[in-house]
C-alpha cells in the first residue's frame, strides 16, 4: 500500500490515545513509527535519527509544532512535514512557513487522507535524497 | 421637558412671601410718612391760628381806639372819619359807630362801603351789635342780600355811653383766595366761622368751596367769646418729595427683588430637576451598558469555552476515528453485522467531528474585515472548498458583481449555504447562485432543485440547533445568519414548490 514500505515515520502528538492510533494505522500499511509525546522529545528525536516524514501535532507541551517546523536542521534534508492541528491553519501562518511544510490536516483526519499525505511526503523525500 | 416650563412651587412661594413683604414694608413706610405728613400740617396749621389770634387782637385794639376817640368826641363825624380811615383801605371792609340802645340798632357814623349813617341795621347784624362787649364780639357769617359779610363789634373799654363799633368785611367764600406766597403758603386753609366746619359757615378758602385735600388738621381761633375753625391742609406732603416716593421706592425694589428671586430660584430649581434628570438618564445608560457588559462577557465565557470544547473534542474524536479504521481492517468482511456497526460508529464519529467544528464556527463570532471582493472570484474559492457532488450542476453568475465582505466569513457563509443546497438534492439536481450590486448592497440567492423546506420548521431554519436533517448539527445555517447579519445584511427563505431558494 505504501510507495515506500520502509520509510521511518516521526508520530508527535501529546494526546496518547491518537498518537498511538496514528502510529497503529500507518504500520498497518507497513511504515516504521516513532513516537514522541512532546515537542521537546520530538526535537531530540528527529535530530538524532533522520526521518523521511513527520506528523506533527502543533498544540503540544515544551515545544509546539510550528516552533519544530522553523527549528528542524535543514541538513541532512529534513523529513517531508504533515502538520495536523484542531485549529485552523490561517493563511498567515501558511505564508510563514512556506515550502517546510508538505501538507496540513484539519483534526479529525480521515484516516484514508493520512496515509494518502504520509505517502505523498515519504515519497518527496526519498526524490529529495536521490 | 414639558415640565420645566411650570414655574416651581419653591419659586412661587418666593415671589409670594418677598412681594408681601415688599408689600408690608411698603404700607409700614408709607404710614410713618402720612403720620408725619399730618403732624406737619398740624404744628402749621397751629401757627397759622396763633397769628390769626394775634390779627384778631390787633382787629380789637384798632376797634377800640376807633370806638375811644369817638365816644370822646361825642361821636364827632371828623374824628371817626380820621380813625377809620386807614381801616376801610381794604376792599369791602366797612366800620360804623352804632347806637344799640334803639331797637333796632341804628347807625350813627359809618365809613365803608356797605354801612351808612342814619340806617337801621338790618337783622344778622344787630344781633352780632347786640353781643357787643368790652372784647371783640363776632357771629355767624350775616347774609344780607345777596352779600354776605364778617363781623366783629366791639364796646371801647372805659366809656360809658352805649356807642358799639361795628367792622364787617364783605366776602365771597365761593372764591377761592389764594396764598400763593407769604408765611404757609405751602398750606391751603379755610377759616369756618363756627367751631365746626359747617359748609354754610365758611368764611374764607384758599381754595374756594371745594373740600380741602386729605390729611387736614383743624384748630381752634378764638374770636372773643366765640370759637372759630380753622382747617389746614398741605398743597403737596409737608415730608417733602423723597419721603414721600421712598414708600414706593422700597415697594418697587421689593417687588423687582421677588420677581428676581423668584426666577433665580426657577432657574436653580429647573437646573436641579434637569441635573437629577441627566443624572437618572446616565444611571441608566450605565447600568444598561453594564448589563450589556455583563452579557457579553457571559456570552463571552460561553462562547470561549464552547470553542475550547470543540477543539479538545477533535482530539479523543480524532483517535475514535483512527481506531475505528484499525478495527474495520482486523474484522473479516464475511461478518456484515459487525462491519454495519462500525460504519454507524463511524458516521456518528464524524458527527460530532462536525459538531464541533461547527459549534467552534458560530461561537468564533468577531467583526468583519471588510475588503472588496467579487462575487464570481468568491463563489470559486467556495466551490473548491465544497465541490458539488457528482450529480449536482452548479450554474454561476458573471464576474463583475461587487462585494463588500469579509472574504474568510463570506466563503465560510456560502460555504455552509450551497453545501445545504447540495444535502437537500441527495439525488442530484442543479444549484442557481445569481448575485446582483446597488449602490451599498450586494444580493446573492441560491436556490436548487431539491425537496424544499418542511415549511413547519422555515421559520425557524436561521436559528442554532434547528435542522430538518438526520445528520445535521443545525448550526450550518445559524452560521450564515449571523455572518450576514454581522455584514448589515439580511438573510431570508423563500420555499417554491420545487426546491428551496435563499
Amino acid at each position: 500500500m505504501a510507495p515506500d514500505a520502509q520509510a521511518l515515520v516521526l508520530v508527535a502528538d501529546d494526546n496518547e490515545g491518537l498518537r498511538d492510533s496514528t502510529a497503529m494505522i500507518l504500520e498497518s500499511v507497513g511504515y516504521r513509527v516513532i513516537e514522541a509525546e512532546d515537542g521537546a522529545d520530538a526535537f531530540e528525536k528527529v535530530t538524532n535519527e533522520s526521518f523521511d516524514v513527520a506528523v506533527l501535532d502543533v498544540r503540544m507541551p515544551k515545544r509546539d509544532g510550528i516552533w519544530l517546523v522553523e527549528n528542524i536542521a535543514p541538513e541532512p534534508p529534513p523529513p517531508g512535514i504533515v502538520l495536523a492541528s484542531a485549529y485552523a491553519f490561517d493563511q498567515e501562518m501558511r505564508n510563514r512557513l512556506g515550502t517546510k511544510v508538505f501538507r496540513y490536516l484539519r483534526k479529525p483526519v480521515p484516516p484514508t487522507e493520512l496515509i494518502d499525505a504520509v505517502g505523498q511526503a515519504a515519497e518527496l523525500a526519498r526524490r529529495t535524497r536521490t | 421637558m414639558g415640565r420645566g416650563r411650570i414655574v416651581s412651587p419653591l419659586a412661587m412661594a418666593c415671589l409670594v412671601v418677598m412681594a408681601a413683604l415688599a408689600v408690608g414694608v411698603w404700607l409700614v413706610i408709607r404710614h410713618g410718612v402720612e403720620q408725619q405728613n399730618q403732624a406737619l400740617v398740624k404744628d402749621d396749621t397751629a401757627q397759622v391760628v396763633l397769628l390769626l389770634q394775634t390779627a384778631i387782637q390787633t382787629e380789637g385794639s384798632e376797634l377800640n381806639t376807633v370806638g375811644i376817640a369817638t365816644t370822646e368826641s361825642d361821636d364827632s363825624p371828623t374824628v371817626f372819619a380820621t380813625q377809620a380811615k386807614n381801616l376801610v383801605l381794604s376792599p369791602g371792609v366797612s366800620l360804623a359807630a352804632v347806637n344799640d340802645s334803639v331797637v333796632p340798632p341804628r347807625v350813627i357814623l359809618a365809613a365803608g362801603p356797605n354801612l351808612h349813617q342814619g340806617e337801621q341795621l338790618p337783622g344778622p347784624l344787630a344781633a352780632i351789635v347786640s353781643k357787643a362787649g368790652p372784647t371783640l364780639s363776632s357771629g355767624p357769617l350775616a347774609h344780607i342780600g345777596t352779600k354776605e359779610f364778617l363781623a366783629f363789634s366791639k364796646v371801647p373799654p372805659a366809656t360809658t355811653g352805649r356807642t358799639v363799633i361795628l367792622e364787617t368785611s364783605e366776602i365771597e367764600p365761593s372764591k377761592a383766595s389764594p396764598n400763593e406766597s407769604g408765611p404757609y403758603s405751602q398750606l391751603d386753609i379755610a377759616i369756618y366761622a363756627t367751631p365746626t366746619p359747617q359748609p354754610g359757615q365758611l368764611a374764607v378758602s384758599t381754595v374756594g368751596l371745594r373740600p380741602l385735600p386729605k390729611p387736614t388738621a383743624s384748630a381752634e381761633l378764638k374770636v372773643g367769646a366765640l370759637e372759630w375753625d380753622v382747617v389746614g391742609a398741605a398743597k403737596a406732603p409737608l415730608v417733602g418729595g423723597s419721603a414721600e416716593t421712598t414708600p414706593w421706592v422700597v415697594l418697587a425694589v421689593g417687588l423687582l427683588v421677588a420677581v428676581v428671586l423668584a426666577m433665580t430660584v426657577q432657574i436653580l430649581v429647573r437646573r436641579h430637576r434637569y441635573a437629577a434628570l441627566m443624572v437618572a438618564e446616565r444611571e441608566a445608560e450605565l447600568s444598561e451598558a453594564q448589563a450589556l457588559l455583563v452579557r457579553q462577557e457571559r456570552l463571552s465565557a460561553v462562547g470561549e469555552m464552547a470553542t475550547v470544547i470543540g477543539h479538545e473534542l477533535r482530539n479523543p474524536l480524532a483517535a475514535a476515528i483512527n481506531f475505528l479504521f484499525m478495527a474495520r481492517n482486523r474484522i473479516a468482511e464475511s461478518d456484515p453485522d459487525l462491519d454495519s456497526y462500525l460504519s454507524r460508529a463511524e458516521r456518528e464519529t464524524s458527527r460530532a467531528a462536525a459538531l464541533a467544528d461547527d459549534l467552534t464556527s458560530y461561537m468564533r463570532e468577531r467583526s468583519p474585515d471588510i475588503v472588496h471582493l467579487d462575487l464570481r472570484a468568491v463563489l470559486d474559492e467556495v466551490l473548491e472548498s465544497a465541490p458539488p457532488p457528482q450529480q449536482v450542476t452548479v450554474s454561476l453568475p458573471e464576474p463583475g458583481i461587487a462585494l463588500d465582505a469579509d472574504k474568510d466569513q463570506i466563503i465560510q457563509a456560502l460555504v455552509n449555504l450551497v453545501t445545504n443546497a447540495y444535502q437537500a438534492m441527495a439525488g442530484g439536481g442543479s444549484l442557481t447562485i445569481a448575485g446582483s450590486d446597488a449602490d451599498d448592497a450586494t444580493e446573492v440567492t441560491a436556490q436548487d432543485s431539491g425537496e424544499g423546506i418542511d415549511p413547519t420548521v422555515a421559520g425557524r431554519l436561521f436559528e442554532p440547533f434547528v435542522t430538518t436533517k438526520v445528520t445535521g448539527t443545525g448550526l450550518g445555517l445559524a452560521i450564515v445568519k449571523r455572518i450576514v447579519e454581522g455584514h448589515g445584511g439580511a438573510v431570508t427563505i423563500d420555499n417554491g414548490p420545487t426546491g428551496g431558494a435563499l
